[in-house]
């Protein structure tokens, strides 16, 4: 009888592994090296630092989210390979160290100190479908601070803010959609800064 | 008794003995290489009475040579032109004179020589004349004769003067001034009366009595200013020692400063650690969070997998 107990017990739960799910797609948006900045014949000796994002908590996630209509949902079958927040930041300190305004570009993490920090908050970065899901479009908007650590004083600021239509009703082409956005932000934080740099 | 006398020895005796009187005369009268003469010529203003020919010339005193001609210089009549004879041994320099110089009270007269720089160039004859020429000073008498004429000049100056201070009208003013001054000593004399010397008296006591309280008091001022330059010393020693203190704590708030710099930058670093360590807490945090979202909303997704999937567009 207590055998029999164990093997019903066995036979619920391995039903549970009978549940299939569809396959997963892991998105990773690698930008491709800016050649917006035409880059500087000496580069300042100066420090910068680049701060982590601030995001809200769904740029946080791996799961990918969109709105359809006032609604929001995540992808059950796709997902970033690496959290929004972080790939954003990455893209930021990428565009900056290639445009070579300054000549130490350092991340959050680092250990040394800087003259200048730059600070970035995502305030959207997410792919839109109207109610119908009959059109789509993937929309970002980050505002950029250059801080003097020495005054702790904003220097100045810039907002980044544009759509781009997707090339599909899928989670790829708001992928492709938010990568090309990614792309032109990085490429416009760059020439703000080679700008802000030559004043 | 032999009267035959040799007239042979007699002649030649006779020419020996001429001969030796030549040759002793000659060596007499020849001058020797060491008294070998120099002439000279001078020329003075003055009048050489009591100068006559082979007048002794001496130098420092010392007879070096003499007076050999005396005469008035046919170029300037005013002067006296002498020419002596000097022994070349003689040390005679541009910076020589002569001087006229009285013999005694016999009314001669020599011409000493002075020499003023022992390393002049020697006494060249100029082309005009003959001899070289050793300058002339005025004689004592000569100068005695001008200072004479000019003290009479200003002694008669003076006499003047003297005439004119005490004119009539000056001797009325005199007479005025020593008539007020005998007026002045009148009242002084008045205003010194018997009390008037007893109060000065006291005054000079007072002054003596307040000299002495002075006297006393200032070895009382002494040790004051003693003890002050001690205290000051002190004040100064004090204020070295605040200065030396503030310089160590000067020192310490450095050190202070560089710890806090220290501990600033370990605090910075320690701050950046957490921060990650809170982001990686907050993404798990997220995650957490939407698995129990998504077990709030069909607890038995935890086995079943029950709740219907809304598909995505593409999906």
């Amino acid at each position: 009888m207590k055998q029999l107990l164990y093997i019903f017990v066995s036979v619920v739960l391995f039903t549970a592994c009978s549940t299939t799910y569809p396959p997963y797609s892991s998105y990773d948006i690698e930008l491709k090296s800016s050649a917006v900045v035409k880059k500087a014949k000496a580069c300042s000796k100066e420090t910068l630092r680049v701060d982590n994002v601030s995001t809200s908590q769904p740029l946080m996630s791996t799961k990918m989210y969109y709105v359809s209509g006032v609604e929001s949902y995540s992808y059950t079958v796709s997902e970033w390979s690496e959290r929004p927040s972080e790939f954003i930041t990455e893209a930021f300190v990428t565009a900056l160290q290639k445009s070579n305004v300054f000549c130490n570009v350092i991340s959050a993490d680092s250990k040394a100190k800087s003259h200048y920090l730059l600070e970035s908050r995502v305030d959207t970065f997410m792919q839109y479908y109207n109610e119908a899901q009959t059109k789509s479009y993937a929309k970002i908007s980050v505002s950029f601070f250059l801080i003097d650590t020495k005054t702790q004083e904003i220097i100045a600021h810039m907002h980044f803010e544009k759509e781009e239509p997707c090339e599909s009703l899928d989670a790829k082409g708001g992928v492709k959609a938010l990568k090309k956005l990614l792309q032109e932000a990085s490429n416009a934080l760059a020439l703000w800064i080679a700008g802000e740099e030559c004043k | 008794m032999n009267n035959k006398v040799n007239y042979t020895f007699v002649g030649i005796s006779v020419l020996i003995g001429f001969s030796l009187l030549f040759a002793f005369t000659y060596w007499m009268l020849k001058p020797s290489n060491d008294e070998e003469m120099q002439k000279y010529l001078i020329y003075f203003d003055e009048s050489v009475f009591g100068l006559n020919l082979d007048a002794p010339v001496k130098f420092r005193g010392i007879s070096v040579g003499k007076v050999v001609d005396l005469r008035i210089n046919k170029k300037n009549t005013q002067q006296v032109q002498v020419t002596v004879e000097i022994r070349k041994s003689t040390p005679i320099n541009e910076s020589t004179v002569a001087k006229l110089t009285a013999q005694g009270i016999t009314g001669l007269t020599y011409i000493n020589l002075t020499q003023h720089k022992h390393n002049a160039p020697p006494l060249k004859k100029r082309e005009d004349d003959k001899y070289p020429v050793i300058k002339s000073v005025p004689s004592f008498f000569e100068n005695f004769e001008n200072s004479l004429g000019e003290m009479t000049a200003e002694l008669s100056k003076t006499l003047q003067k003297t005439q004119k201070l005490f004119d009539e009208k000056n001797q009325e003013e005199l007479s005025r001034l020593l008539s007020k001054s005998a007026d002045v000593m009148e009242r002084i004399d008045t205003m010194l009366d018997d009390n008037t010397i007893k109060h000065i008296h006291s005054s000079a006591k007072n002054i003596d009595d307040i000299t002495y309280k002075i006297d006393k008091l200032v070895p009382n001022i002494d040790a004051f200013v003693d003890k002050t330059v001690e205290w000051e010393r002190g004040i100064n020693n004090s204020f070295d020692s605040i200065k030396e203190t503030y310089l160590q704590m000067d020192d310490k708030m450095q050190n202070m400063a560089n710890s806090f710099e220290d501990a600033k930058n370990s605090f910075e670093t320690l701050a950046r650690e957490l921060e990650k360590t809170m982001k990686e807490s907050q993404y798990l945090m997220i995650d957490f969070q939407e698995s129990v979202d998504s077990l709030e909303k069909s607890p038995s997704d935890i086995i079943y997998k029950k709740r219907a999937i809304h598909k995505a567009p593409g999906e």
